[in-house]
């Protein structure tokens, strides 16, 4: 049975409405002057960088330290936060970013990107009556090891975390082409492995 | 660059799941905590200064009598002896 990975099958990249981003920006100058209007932010924004730090750490206990640690030094450097056309989201994921890099460098322990199962079979093609289901698994994960990690730390935000490549060139500090070119190196390699149907 | 291990994790994480580890009141004492300390920094550096900026404001306006040595007629001794001089200005010295 042929190996089928259906990248189209994952949402395409969230984007907030210009509207969204305005309505948000009015939130955050609350923010700076009064920190109690941070709640709102806190609320909307709590899940998704949970959900992000755990993805590169597979541990719970570590996610509540380093989301506590991320939205502390939100609010204390809010005041040094610059609009630049992105949601305050970006922002937040890249504080998140720089945690859990902190974190792996304090720990000299090997990075860890954890995807859930059912996330994983949502782009590869098959049935449930596929025998080799746990080969292709198996083969997918071992091609998404030998990535490198700054290419697999792309690939995760643009597929699982669903951000647009202007927002992950800003979260992880490189260019927008730079962060295309890795991400097609991703594909690259996946081609050799199995027929990837992507439409950028 | 490094490289990395994948996980397959099969207990997906809840929205339920996730607000059990939401603490507001907690982020809000932490940075009530940390905006005390760093005010308190700042307000000792403040008095630090204060007290640098008086000090040397003494040692440069202090007056000159404070600064000059005491003058006046010196008295020269040996042991056993004890000369006084002062200046001659009646004759010059001459005799």
């Amino acid at each position: 049975m042929l190996r089928i990975i259906d990248i189209n099958a994952l949402s395409e990249a969230q984007h907030m409405t210009e509207d969204q981003i305005a309505e948000e920006q009015k939130i955050v100058e609350a923010a700076k002057n009064d920190a109690r209007a941070f709640a709102a932010i806190y609320d909307r924004y709590f899940e998704q960088i949970f959900n992000f730090i755990l993805r590169r750490t597979d541990d719970e206990e570590l996610t509540d330290d380093l989301t506590s640690q991320t939205f502390l030094k939100a609010l204390q450097s809010l005041k040094k936060y610059e609009f630049r056309g992105l949601p305050f989201s970006a922002w937040l994921y890249r504080i998140a970013s720089n945690e859990v890099n902190k974190h792996y460098n304090k720990k000299k322990r090997k990075r860890v990107f954890s995807l859930e199962e059912e996330r994983l079979f949502e782009i590869i093609e098959t049935d449930d009556s596929n025998p080799e289901l746990d080969g292709q698994i198996s083969t997918l994960i071992s091609t998404l090891n030998d990535l490198p990690t700054d290419v697999m730390e792309v690939l995760e935000l643009r597929f699982f975390e669903e951000r647009s490549f202007k927002e992950i060139s800003f979260i992880l500090n490189i260019s927008e082409s730079g962060a295309k070119m890795r991400l097609y190196r991703a594909i690259e390699k996946l081609k050799k492995y199995f027929t990837v149907n992507w439409k950028e | 660059m490094g490289r990395h291990e994948i996980r397959l994790r099969r207990r997906k994480m809840t929205s339920g799941r996730i607000e059990g580890y939401k603490d507001y009141c907690d982020l809000m004492n932490k940075h009530s905590r940390a905006d005390r300390l760093r005010k308190a920094y700042r307000l000792f550096l403040i008095v630090l200064g204060g007290i640098a900026l008086l000090f040397f404001s003494y040692l440069f306006f202090r007056s000159p009598q404070e600064q000059a040595p005491t003058s006046g007629v010196q008295k020269i001794s040996r042991p056993g002896v004890l000369i006084n001089y002062s200046l001659n200005t009646v004759n010059n010295g001459k005799t």
